[in-house]
């Protein structure tokens, strides 16, 4: 084997053990996603209704609940993963959270809420005159 | 009364140069956002005068406010407009709302609960320009119950207001008795300056000066004694075109984000011309309150 195949080999071998070093941190974490990830409301202050579907995935089996900011919605035990289909109402952009057994927060996800039409102000013209 | 306008005026413009713009309209009580209803009340003293003999004062306890602003209509305490320019410097409008003169002869006329300008008293032909009261002959006074009724009008007509990047602003004003009451015409020019005293906007100071002037229609159906009237032809009065000066300034401290404390001073300046009625005692209209005010 030249001097040029074994610098190869050896690049390849480290770049596998790269890879293979990142993908391993990666699925170290639960991920969570909601969908849809955003709500279109006319104006801000109007609420949002819709359902979501939240769907999480963990490297080991868990036990997992999530929640609408301190709200439950959902829990699994020993699973390494899950998916819950559910209705929310919101006015405001929200998190959702998964937390484990410990109560410690594994991953969260937030739903946001835009406003076909943002918020706009005018000029008053008031009255002649006024207090106010 | 010009003095005192002139001096306004000095203090709007020594303040127009130092003050610098809103940064943040949703903060700036200039500014209101766009479709929402906005509602106030004011809870304090004070008192409206009534020029007119056997007319009485206004007293003011309880002022509410009521506006809303669509992307070009809007209705602000009794005014309803609809501006069809609009940019940051320029709000050309056309409005409607209700003629202020009959706020004299009704107690419960709009024009004393929402305390728009008391501006519009006045009578005056151009020529009597530079006459004394004293130069006019004053009949002998007549008493409200003998007076034919003064109906409420209707004005519309269009507004040009210019706003500086100094929150000054110009108001040019024409209107039509669209009701076909008096059928007369007036028109108003206006300087107001807000002015922020503390560095936190707690404190403002709101300046206003300016002239109007009505047509003789509008001041011979309202302060003019004719046949109309159950008196003695000796008392008639022909009403004349006016033009008179007002000024007002507003003093407002935010306490919390929904209180303040309001006080406020408004007079109007009655021409000769109109202070020689039969049915006017007074030559000035003088407006005050003290209180305070919330922001629902």
């Amino acid at each position: 084997m030249t001097f040029k195949h074994q610098l190869w080999t050896r690049l390849v071998c480290i770049a596998i053990l790269c890879f293979t070093s990142l993908n391993s941190q990666a699925s170290d974490k639960v991920t969570l996603s909601i969908k849809p990830i955003a709500c279109i409301v006319a104006s801000i202050g109007q609420p949002c209704k819709l359902n979501v579907t939240a769907h999480w995935q963990a490297p080991q089996p868990m036990d997992l609940c999530i929640y609408q900011q301190d709200k439950l919605v959902h829990c699994w035990t020993n699973k390494q993963q899950g998916q819950k289909r559910f209705a929310i109402s919101i006015v405001q952009s929200t998190d959702f959270k998964l937390l484990n057994s410990k109560k410690e927060t594994v991953a969260t996800v937030s739903v946001a809420i835009n406003a076909a039409k943002p918020v706009s102000y005018r000029r008053r013209l008031r009255a002649d005159w006024s207090v106010f | 009364m010009r003095t005192l306008f002139y001096l306004c005026l000095l203090l709007v413009c020594h303040y127009s140069i130092a003050q610098q713009p809103p940064t943040n309209e949703g903060n700036d009580p200039q500014y209101t956002q766009v479709g929402q209803w906005g509602f106030s009340v004011a809870l304090g003293v004070g008192q409206k005068s009534n020029p007119l003999k056997g007319g009485e004062d206004i007293p003011l306890y309880f002022i509410p406010s009521v506006h809303y602003y669509g992307e070009q209509f809007y209705f602000d305490d009794g005014v309803l407009g609809y501006s069809f320019f609009e940019n940051e410097q320029f709000t050309l409008s056309a409005l409607v709302k209700l003629n202020a003169h009959a706020a004299n002869f009704y107690r419960w006329h709009p024009a004393n609960i929402f305390i728009p300008n008391t501006q519009s008293l006045g009578a005056a032909s151009p020529s009597d320009e530079g006459k004394d009261e004293d130069e006019y002959e004053k009949p002998t006074t007549v008493e409200l119950e003998q007076l034919a009724k003064r109906k409420w009008a209707l004005d519309g007509g269009l507004q040009l207001n210019y706003f500086t990047d100094n929150n000054l602003m110009f108001q040019a004003q024409w209107t039509h008795d669209v009701s076909g009451v008096y059928q007369g015409d007036s028109l108003s020019i206006k300087v107001e300056k807000n002015i922020s005293l503390r560095d936190d906007d707690r404190l403002r100071l709101k300046l206003s000066a300016g002239v109007d002037w009505h047509s003789a229609k509008l001041i011979d159906y309202y302060y003019g004694i004719s046949e109309r009237d159950d008196v003695d032809g000796s008392m008639f009065y022909k009403g004349k075109s006016s033009s008179n000066w007002f000024a007002s300034t507003t003093l407002s401290y935010v306490m919390t984000e929904r209180w303040r404390a309001v006080l406020t001073w408004q007079t109007s300046k009655l021409d000769a011309g109109i202070s020689a009625s039969p049915l006017v005692k007074d030559a000035s209209i003088n407006t005050s309150f003290i209180g305070v005010a919330y922001d629902f």
